[in-house]
């Protein structure tokens, strides 16, 4: 019984350590036969922690978005989770399914499709179901050997999706083989793009129709039980003091697209090339700053036991937990 | 409206009589119709030549499509179909017009056929007209019909292509009543309409049966029907607007010397509701100006003389500037038949009236006779 319950601790232990285990830009996560690239990165918190238990830098942890960049070819079914770890999963790189044959694909929402991400797959399926993307690259779905089904709700911008881009530089019309289907409620969002004039829509049964049959009736893929509410990627929005305080600081972490740095990751879009952003409002003057990287600092010299330091560029600003600016 | 009604003055000159055969069903082209109303229309004969007739006698009427006869074939539906028919008068030799009005309830059940081409501005598609059809080129393409009745396409065995969920008359929207159309959905077909149709306000039916395709699908599909011809189907539901659109027709008899008299022949489409298949006699509205009355009468007759007309079983006669004649019997030939050739009286009621006649006339002579004797 005893061993049991050291097997459990263990386990336990063992998974905490994994989940903790912290990634930086650029870092390889292989999961599943699937790779994931880090694409940045920024400190958040646990959700149960408070103003009140965080007591020094260590309540700290990275969390992040990543983008896969390559699947193996062997798997029949592709599950791309929401959520590796506590990285959110945001887009896939260019050509990754290019080529390749797998009987489904689960997809989870994503920010962007790389370039002819979806070039020749062909689908045991016999349809590849494409959830909320908001950004597509070139030639995504370039001679797709299935039917395409958007089960989207959100605005799409479709770029030149529909389009290949031939030697010379140009554009020309470029669909997959089989059908183009959609919900008929959101055909709206769809009136803009070339295929409309030639997809099909249904209205919400045979809509469900058309995607049970997609993922051949298989009701784990259909209740979309993937959802990225049963992940903990952590909370981005903390205050350094207790939220009813007038002082203190209310940091937000996130990420934004830089378009002037290059391409780090491939060919792909530049609007995808994140950096950390943290959004820091002063609760007493009302006023809110931006910085790339946000420390939390502990030194024992100072009487409050830690602070805070934020870095954008070359400007380093310290501050109090009370956001009182400490002067150098 | 105004154009129409010119064309309509300068292609009719006037009417002749009514006849009617209406349930009698024919064969033509691999369909058999069945007659709604007939009516006799004289047209002036334009382009006549020395000797010819002024008039022309035509047969015209409403026909519905109540049956196929062929099979793994392509069948069009047409607009207007002639045929010879027996109530044609016999001094004729031209053929009677029909418009084609609807398709008649079952007509095509069970049937299979490589394509049918359904014409625009049909008035009604009548209950499970086509139950069990199979296409065999795919698609069912159907325009809208005034009236859809009920379980049209139940069992159908093909892609079927509702071109529009409403109707239009001089670029106005006119709603398509849907009568229990998609009452029974369990043996339904993939039922589709253009994208931009699935937001169209109708009444009775529930969209969400609906499948939606592109104009470039669409587009494909209608063309599959009509053949390479692009723009054969905008021709031809323009033609057709004019023809199958008007709810009246109106005719105008006078002259420089005679008060004007304008009969309106109403063909109440609208009015019959669940018995369109069975259309009401013809109605003719007259404006009298020599009476100053208007009436409306179930027959109207004419010729160069005189015109006749029915009203509530009873014939009334009128000289052509409206006068109404009330000596009946001053028509009449010796065998009691008016100039249209109807037995007034029998030969016996005119052998009795004009022995009573010469009774009376001999009395009366008698009498005279006698005031003169007697020096009255």
């Amino acid at each position: 019984m005893m061993r049991i319950v050291f097997t459990v601790i263990f386990a336990f232990i063992l998974s905490f350590r994994l989940f903790a285990e912290e990634y930086s830009v650029g870092d390889v996560i292989q999961e599943n036969g699937i790779s994931y690239k880090v694409l940045v990165t920024y400190l958040v918190i646990d959700a149960k922690e408070t103003p009140d238990t965080i007591k020094g830098p260590d309540k700290f942890y990275r969390s992040g978005e990543v983008m896969v960049i390559n699947v193996d070819k062997d798997l029949t079914d592709v599950v791309i989770p929401p959520v590796v770890g506590r990285f959110r999963v945001v887009g896939l790189t260019d050509s990754l399914f290019y080529g390749h044959g797998h009987d489904r694909i689960w997809l989870p929402e994503l920010q962007f499709v790389g370039n002819g991400c979806f070039a020749k797959l062909k689908m045991g399926s016999g349809a590849l179901v494409v959830h909320n993307v908001a950004n597509f690259g070139t030639g995504v779905f370039d001679e797709l050997d299935a039917e395409l089904i958007f089960d989207i709700s959100k605005k799409v911008t479709w770029g030149n999706a529909f389009y290949r881009m031939k030697e010379d530089s140009s554009l020309v019309p470029s669909q997959p083989k089989g059908l183009v289907k959609i919900n008929t409620r959101m055909l709206s969002h769809i009136k803009y793009c070339r295929v409309y004039d030639d997809c099909y829509s249904a209205t919400a049964d045979n809509f469900r129709k058309w995607i049970s049959k997609a993922f051949n009736d298989d009701e784990r893929f259909l209740k979309n039980d993937l959802n990225e509410r049963k992940y903990n990627l952590g909370r981005r929005t903390y205050p350094t003091t207790s939220m009813r305080g007038k002082n203190g600081l209310l940091i937000t972490a996130g990420a934004r697209n830089v378009k002037d740095l290059g391409y780090p990751w491939g060919s792909l879009t530049r609007d995808y090339y994140r950096q950390s952003k943290y959004t820091v409002v002063d609760k007493k003057k009302r006023k809110t700053s931006y910085y790339q990287d946000f420390i939390p600092v502990a030194d024992v010299t100072q009487k409050r036991g830690w602070y805070v330091r934020f870095v954008d560029g070359e400007e380093e600003v310290n501050y109090t937990l009370n956001g009182k600016l400490i002067k150098k | 409206m105004r154009s129409i009604i010119i064309f309509l003055f300068g292609l009719v000159s006037c009417l002749s009589a009514y006849a009617s055969q209406r349930g009698v069903s024919f064969e033509k082209d691999g369909l058999v119709y069945t007659i709604s109303s007939e009516i006799i229309v004289l047209e002036y004969n334009i382009g006549r030549k020395a000797g010819e007739p002024e008039y022309i006698v035509v047969n015209r009427g409403e026909v519905y499509v109540s049956g196929v006869t062929v099979s793994d074939s392509v069948v069009k539906i047409p607009t207007v179909v002639s045929y010879p028919s027996t109530y044609c008068r016999k001094d004729t030799t031209v053929m009677a017009q029909y418009r084609v009005l609807g398709i008649g309830a079952k007509a095509f059940e069970g049937a299979r056929l490589k394509d049918l081409i359904i014409p625009y501005g049909l008035r009604f598609i009548g209950n499970e007209a086509f139950h069990n059809l199979e296409i065999t080129n795919g698609v069912l393409a159907v325009p809208p019909a005034r009236k859809m009745k009920a379980n049209i396409f139940e069992g159908v065995k093909s892609k079927v292509l509702m071109i529009e969920l409403e109707d239009t008359y001089l670029q106005t929207p006119v709603p398509i009543i849907f009568e229990k159309t998609f009452e029974r959905k369990d043996n339904l077909p993939d039922i589709y309409v253009c994208h931009a149709n699935i937001n169209t306000v109708t009444t009775g039916i529930d969209k969400k049966i609906f499948y939606t395709v592109g104009k470039n699908v669409y587009k494909e599909w209608m063309l599959r029907s009509w053949g390479e011809q692009k723009s054969a189907y905008n021709m031809y539901r323009s033609s057709l607007l004019f023809v199958t659109k008007e709810a009246s027709s109106f005719h105008t008899f006078h002259s420089d010397d005679a008060p004007k008299i304008t009969f309106k022949t109403a063909r109440r489409y609208d009015k019959v509701g669940a018995d369109i298949d069975m259309l009401p006699p013809y109605e003719f509205e007259c404006r009298n100006t020599y009476t100053n009355s208007r009436d409306t009468y179930e027959e109207f007759t004419m010729n160069s003389s005189i015109f006749r007309c029915k009203k509530g079983g009873k014939y009334l006669y009128f000289a052509l500037d409206g006068k109404p004649i009330t000596n009946i019997e001053s028509l009449l030939d010796s065998s009691g038949r008016d100039p249209f050739g109807l037995q007034v009286f029998s030969k016996e009621e005119i052998k009795e009236k004009r022995a009573a006649k010469e009774r009376e006339s001999n009395l009366n002579k008698k009498v005279n006779d006698l005031k003169k004797a007697f020096g009255f």
